[in-house]
């Protein structure tokens, strides 16, 4: 295919279609600060003033198939720098939003789905999350000073409930131990769900409200039916 | 002092100047070339001070501010007339750029005062779908048409059409409201396709319909646009009678050919030319609304000569009638155009603005201003000397509207200075003659430093050109005579460059030393 024939007639597209969005894209003035600040600008030939750009020519069928929108890693420094104040993170979470969800790409797709269905982003069964809290609880419990550290799972009415970020109970259990030495030490009335423990919300990068929402809601009605006082959701 | 008044144009901004001037009684005399005059100015006809000369040229101008003689010239009638100043608006023009673009007008492809056109505006804003208008793509624009180009879009796009494109180089919306207009443009839809690097191609068909092919600069995509109606943007060039008066009144151009050089000491009203003024349209490319108040400076300028303690000097250039040989070099270096020819060559006084470029260019130096004498700013260095004996003496010529100015600045905040540092103040640059540079070299111990205002910013146009010029020609000269061609510096700064006066000094002073 030569050049030529790859030529849009730009008045065939719909500049308009984008304009309902919630962000005022249409007032960049293509100064390019988003791209000097952004740390992905230059992979696959990312920008993020490409993207807006694109969707303020009403090219969002494009952006949607591309990869650009996921190499993002939606720090916001662009956004943070914008003199136009255009919300450009926002815009790579819409556009992500757009995509077919079996076309999300692989780990977060894999993640949320797992998390949604078995309530963390492993699928780590109710009982396998048990032990591993329990065998973390007996390592603490060897050491001086921490003779009688227990976890309660599922405790009611304790002053803190506290949801776990899946790697803690993967790669990096021994991480849990300080910030448990510090309730043991502060004596601190506190608990973990046996279920939908999960603190991830992934749902935030892939652009899925309706799976934030879940994610959401399973930790409010832990907040409920536990009766706890406090939320820790160290994310 | 009544103040009489020629004003040279025949446009909204050359009305303004009038009808200002004689609300402060001044006499004011309008010519034009025109066979009539502008509507405008029959509001105030019935006022019999003014004199009207239409199909009129300016044929010579003699004399300086308060005595200029003007020669008029209407068909084979010559008219003479005595005035104080003289104001220059006359309007400028709007030129098509088809051919740039390579382009020919059509109905589908035309020209911004054809789309602003009130007759033609509903049949183009009914009969067309989408719309193009180039800015600034093949000439250097301006804040005016970027203006007049986002109104017109967003007009059009009040009038319901969706698809209307700017294709733009520099939009230059530093232009006072601009910003806000491009927010406005942005918000009816209208799309912005700026280039920096590249320029679209351009295509016109058989139907007068214009393709345009460009790559987009941001994301890299190959796009082309026929839309129905393509604008073509317009230049404002001076009217073509400037270049004739640039030459009758000796004032200096800008490179685009408006009368006033690009020079920070002109604005907003002056030319090098005391009690000639220039405004609007003739002074360069503003929107209608800044023409009417530089019509109001232009104005207040004139006024401001009602009383000759305003603009006269105390120091004026003198020509010694025994020693001139008629050689012409103050008649053609003056940047004031302040030199009569007559039987024996003058320099009219009211006109001086005393900077001293002639005085130190006159091969017979027969030229003198009081106080810029050699001996007088140079006294023999055996006196100085005895006080700071160990120190090397160090003359530093300083431009009086800008090193000086350094020089006292750097005093005033306590910076440090050479101690053997013996300033000479100069009106400008221009005046340091080989005379000045060569006795300070013979009477210094240490070095001679020369401190100009920069290139383009010296209120003499070219005093600071002379000045370097001057001082190049005598380092070579010294390093010939196998003197140090390092004691003799020169530099370039600003009146607030206090830090930098001091810091050049004491690098100068320290490689003094070193060559001891």
């Amino acid at each position: 295919m030569t050049e030529a024939d790859k030529r849009v007639n730009l008045d065939q597209l719909d500049h308009d279609s984008c304009r309902s969005w919630d962000y005022s894209q249409d007032f960049c003035v293509t100064c390019g600060i988003c791209s000097s600040m952004c740390p992905v600008s230059g992979i696959d030939d990312f920008d993020p003033r490409k993207l807006v750009r694109m969707i303020s020519l009403g090219m969002e069928n494009e952006a949607v198939d591309s990869r650009w929108p996921w190499i993002c890693t939606m720090c916001g420094k662009c956004e943070a720098s914008c003199p136009m104040e255009i919300k450009i993170s926002s815009i790579v979470r819409k556009i992500r939003s757009l995509r077919e969800r079996d076309e999300v790409p692989g780990i977060l797709h894999k993640g949320l789905e797992t998390a949604l269905k078995t309530g963390n982003n492993l699928g780590l069964p109710k009982e396998d999350f048990e032990f591993i809290l329990e065998d973390v609880a007996e390592e603490i419990a060897e050491e001086p000073s921490f003779e009688n550290f227990t976890v309660e799972i599922d405790k009611k009415g304790a002053n803190i409930l506290t949801t776990i970020h899946n790697k803690l109970v993967n790669t990096h259990t021994d991480d849990l131990k300080h910030w448990w030495k510090i309730f043991h030490a502060a004596g601190e009335d506190w608990t973990v769900p046996s279920e939908n423990w999960e603190g991830t919300n992934w749902g935030l990068f892939t652009g899925d409200d309706e799976a934030m929402k879940k994610m959401s809601g399973r930790i409010v009605d832990h907040m409920k039916n536990l009766g706890a006082k406090n939320l820790l959701w160290p994310e | 002092m009544a103040l009489k008044t020629l004003v040279i144009g025949n446009g909204s901004c050359a009305f303004d100047i009038v009808d200002n001037l004689l609300s402060k009684n001044v006499e004011v005399i309008i010519a034009t070339r025109d066979n009539s005059l502008h509507q405008k100015f029959s509001e105030i006809m019935g006022q019999n001070i003014t004199e009207i000369h239409t199909e009129t040229t300016i044929h010579s101008c003699t004399g300086a501010i308060g005595n200029f003689t003007i020669s008029m010239k209407n068909n084979n009638k010559s008219i003479i007339r005595i005035v104080d100043c003289i104001v220059i608006a006359e309007d400028s023009f709007r030129k098509t750029l088809f051919a740039s673009y390579g382009l020919s007008p059509s109905t589908k492809t035309i020209s911004l005062s054809d789309l602003d056109n009130p007759e033609n505006y509903k049949n183009i804003a009914d009969e067309n779908k989408s719309f193009v208008l180039l800015k600034g793509l093949k000439f250097e624009s301006n804040p005016v048409i970027s203006k007049e180009v986002m109104d017109s879009s967003i007009k059009l796009a009040s009038h319901g059409q969706s698809k209307i494109y700017i294709l733009t180089k520099n939009l230059k919306v530093a232009g006072n409201r601009l910003e806000a207009l491009y927010r406005k443009a942005k918000k009816a839809g209208i799309i912005f396709i700026k280039f920096t690097d590249s320029e679209p191609e351009f295509f016109q068909g058989e139907d007068g319909k214009t393709c345009i092919e460009f790559t987009d600069e941001v994301t890299k995509k190959n796009f082309s646009l026929t839309p129905d109606i393509t604008v073509v943007d317009e230049s404002i060039v001076p009217s073509d009678y400037l270049e004739t008066l640039a030459k009758t009144f000796g004032l200096n151009i800008d490179c685009s050919g408006f009368l006033q050089s690009d020079n920070v000491h002109r604005l907003p009203a002056y030319t090098n030319r005391k009690g000639i003024f220039v405004a609007g349209p003739s002074r360069g490319i503003s929107s209608p609304e800044d023409y009417k108040a530089e019509a109001g400076t232009a104005a207040i300028a004139v006024l401001n000569n009602s009383d000759k303690n305003n603009y006269d000097i105390k120091d004026k250039a003198y020509i010694n009638k025994g020693g001139c040989v008629r050689c012409l070099t103050c008649y053609r270096i003056c940047p004031h155009k302040t030199i009569s020819l007559n039987s024996t060559l003058s320099v009219m006084p009211e006109g001086c603005e005393g900077c001293g470029l002639c005085t130190a260019e006159c091969p017979k130096n027969a030229i003198t201003i009081e106080n810029l004498d050699h001996k007088f700013l140079i006294p023999d260095d055996k006196i100085q000397n005895a006080d700071s004996a160990s120190k090397p003496r160090i003359t530093a010529f300083c431009c009086s509207r800008s090193a000086a100015e350094a020089y006292k600045l750097a005093v005033s905040i306590g910076l440090t200075l050479p101690e053997g540092l013996k300033i000479v103040e100069v009106p400008c640059a221009g005046s340091i003659s080989l005379t000045h540079i060569l006795n300070s070299l013979k009477n210094s111990t240490g070095g001679t430093i020369i401190l100009t205002c920069h290139e383009g910013n010296c209120f003499s146009e070219k005093g600071n050109v002379f000045a370097h010029n001057r001082a190049k020609s005598v380092s070579k000269m010294i390093s010939d005579a196998g003197y140090k061609k390092e004691r003799l510096m020169t530099y370039t700064i600003a009146s607030n460059m206090g830090k930098e006066f001091s810091n050049i000094l004491n690098d100068f002073e320290k490689n003094i030393i070193d060559l001891e």
